[in-house]
């Protein structure tokens, strides 16, 4: 009987999935496709029809805002809006960017995430983001507007609540461009709305503050989606200390069960932090190169690329990542994974097309992929919005 | 190896082969064919000796026998259990505080062990199992008197999604090991290890090559009783890691078997 109950187990011989490429008939419809030069994330607010794109530092805006119709398709006969983040005086000599934002699911709400590039700092040692101590560190904590909230209304971005603080790191963008900046990874926001917390990427282990290390933890939200300030300040709710992780925490947020939380970290790591028994977890997917990770809609399950040509499979039970994960090859993966829920795929954007994995009906990757050829190149703008059914994909057009 | 010597040595062993006793391919390195003659010419013993020798080497080609390797990223499934994260897969890593755990290293210890299972249906029908090594990169720092000694063990049970130091499988079915840890002797695992390897020093690093051929050769003749193996430490306060080809190591199983 055992034998029998471990035949779809016994079916995965070896860990490495073999690739098969099947050709596209073209551009599937549920593919949306915007031009947005140098952008580098989007999201969609559902509640209020837009779609929100994040640009690359240097250019003049750091939000553009598309109106989508009630199906989800584009507004092209409205000209996009854009946004621009204002930078205090004491920071004017850097480059300021948005390298995350995430909408609130019921809200018109934007939570976006604001930072510098690591390229205008001298890296602290044996690390490659800033040193987190010292003058300068001290003037990035104290002038510069790392959370904002914003509310949508009329298709602009009123800003509700700001935050700084030294509890969270700073020159997370750029990390890794040696490899090229197009697969520098980005750190992302994890809304979990139901619960009221805003898990927050790049937080300090404030005990370690001089050797990079990193924690857990998460903001507290009000039933209105704004932060919750403890005497008069907006600090973590709750943290977790890590002594084995540090540098860059927080590409990619996965809410697992049983109060289990998954993040995607520097050294192909993925952070999972099991909160209700105060442990934390790290799974070494690769050796040096940051991983970026989502989670699947129904099933848990963590999809993670690292080092930009490994796309892994790491599958929970009862909360826990089990057996070795399993993982497939192809160049250029780009922007993060993002599970497309009913449809059976994973989109990827890649240097020169978007390509889509198919999943069986466990979530588990078959191998089989479809290249889509957009315009433009280095798509690492994707985002997939269950409610429309659509994926929107913001382009560079320049090559 | 003094490319002189190697060359002249192999032309002698060609040379041998053919009668011809002199070096051909370094004239200038010595052994002439008076030379060769006369350690030849010590008598016919180390002729046939040496035949012998060769024959005993070669029969394997001549006989079909084929050899092919294995690593970690080939295994049906691999685990790391541990006493102190008694439901995790992935508990290879326990950091000071006690409150991590990672995969970067693999635990082998009294309190926590590493689980894999190799494929073997590369191995065609009708074939006999001639060797079979486990190859396996180490890192070990112990204080012990007596050193590291790592054991490798048949499972005797089979194990699956979910596998953690108290139970061997969740999904589809919770089942527990008989003893935690997969301890049970002669229920989770076989009643003696497979082989103990003794690690040269009380720390450093390895690569210990583990005869496991007569494993192998079970599970070929018995292939629903392949389970793979259980790597462990049985003396107290004795450990070490194994490093995992994700951290840019590799695990190597290295199978020869030859028709019957």
């Amino acid at each position: 009987m055992h034998f029998i109950c471990l035949l779809p187990v016994l079916a995965q011989q070896g860990r490495i999935i073999e690739t098969r490429e099947t050709e596209s008939a073209g551009i599937p419809d549920y593919i949306e496709q915007v031009s947005a030069p140098g952008a580098i994330w989007c999201t969609v607010s559902e509640c209020t029809n837009l779609l929100i794109v994040g640009h690359e530092p240097g250019m003049d805006r750091h939000l553009t805002i598309f109106k989508l119709d009630a199906a989800g398709h584009v507004v092209t006969t409205v000209p996009p809006a854009t946004v621009v983040l204002p930078l205090d005086p004491a920071l004017a000599q850097y480059d300021n960017v948005v390298v995350a934002g995430v909408c609130h699911p019921d809200l018109p709400l934007l939570y976006v995430l604001q930072d510098l590039p690591n390229r205008q700092f001298v890296p602290q040692a044996g690390h490659q983001m800033p040193s987190l101590t010292g003058p300068i560190a001290n003037s990035v904590f104290e002038h510069l507007d790392r959370l904002l909230v914003y509310s949508f209304r009329d298709g602009k971005l009123e800003k509700l609540q700001s935050v700084r603080g030294d509890w969270i790191k700073y020159g997370s963008y750029g990390k890794g461009a040696g490899y090229g900046a197009a697969y520098a990874k980005l750190v992302r926001l994890g809304l979990d709305a139901a619960n009221g917390r805003l898990h927050m990427p790049l937080l300090i282990n404030t005990m370690k503050r001089e050797k990079h290390l990193s924690a857990h933890g998460f903001l507290a939200l009000d039933d209105a989606g704004l932060l919750i300030a403890k005497d008069g300040e907006i600090v973590p709710a709750e943290t977790m200390n890590l002594v084995g992780v540090g540098g860059q925490s927080g590409i990619g947020c996965v809410f697992l069960p049983l109060d289990r939380v998954a993040w995607g970290g520097d050294g192909g790591q993925v952070l999972i932090w099991h909160r209700p028994d105060g442990q934390a977890q790290i799974l070494y997917l690769g050796q040096s190169h940051a991983c970026v990770i989502s989670g699947h809609p129904t099933m848990p399950i963590v999809y993670a690329i690292s080092t930009s040509y490994r796309l892994f499979l790491v599958e929970f039970v009862e909360g826990h990542p089990t057996l070795q994960p399993r993982y497939l090859e192809l160049g250029n993966l780009l922007s993060p994974p993002v599970p497309m829920a009913g449809r059976n795929l994973l989109a990827v954007g890649r240097y020169d097309n978007v390509t889509l994995f198919n999943l069986d009906a466990e979530g588990e990757m078959t191998g089989e992929f479809t290249p889509i050829r957009l315009k433009g190149t280095r798509f690492r703008a994707v985002h997939y919005s269950p409610r429309f059914d659509r994926l929107y994909v913001a382009a560079r057009l320049e090559p | 190896m003094n490319p002189e010597f190697h060359n002249c040595y192999r032309s002698w062993l060609i040379g041998a082969w053919l009668g011809d006793r002199a070096c051909r391919i370094s004239p200038e390195c010595g052994v002439s064919g008076n030379a060769v003659g006369r350690v030849t010419s010590r008598g016919v013993k180390f002729r046939i000796v040496y035949y012998l020798v060769a024959s005993i080497l070669l029969l394997p080609i001549a006989a079909g026998a084929r050899t092919f390797e294995m690593t970690d990223l080939d295994t049906v499934m691999m685990a790391a259990i541990h006493e102190d994260f008694p439901l995790s897969s992935w508990a290879g890593w326990k950091s000071p505080t006690g409150l991590e755990y990672g995969t970067g290293e693999y635990t082998a210890g009294t309190h926590a062990a590493t689980l894999l299972q190799f494929p073997l249906d590369r191995i065609p029908e009708g074939q006999q199992i001639v060797n079979a090594e486990l190859m396996i990169p180490v890192h070990y720092d112990n204080q012990h008197v007596g050193g590291v000694r790592l054991y490798v063990w048949r499972l005797l049970v089979g194990w699956g999604k979910g596998v953690s130091h108290r139970y061997r499988q969740v999904v589809p079915e919770k089942l527990p090991w008989s003893v935690p840890g997969a301890r049970g002797v002669g229920v989770d695992r076989a009643l003696t290890p497979t082989r103990q390897v003794k690690l040269p020093r009380r720390y450093g690093s390895t690569k210990p090559r583990v005869d496991v051929t007569a494993d192998v050769k079970y599970w070929y003749e018995n292939r629903e009783k392949n389970y793979g193996w259980l790597i462990t430490t049985e003396d107290q306060n004795t450990w070490a890691y194994l490093l995992p080809s994700l951290s840019g190591y590799r695990w190597e199983l290295r199978i020869t078997y030859e028709p019957k």
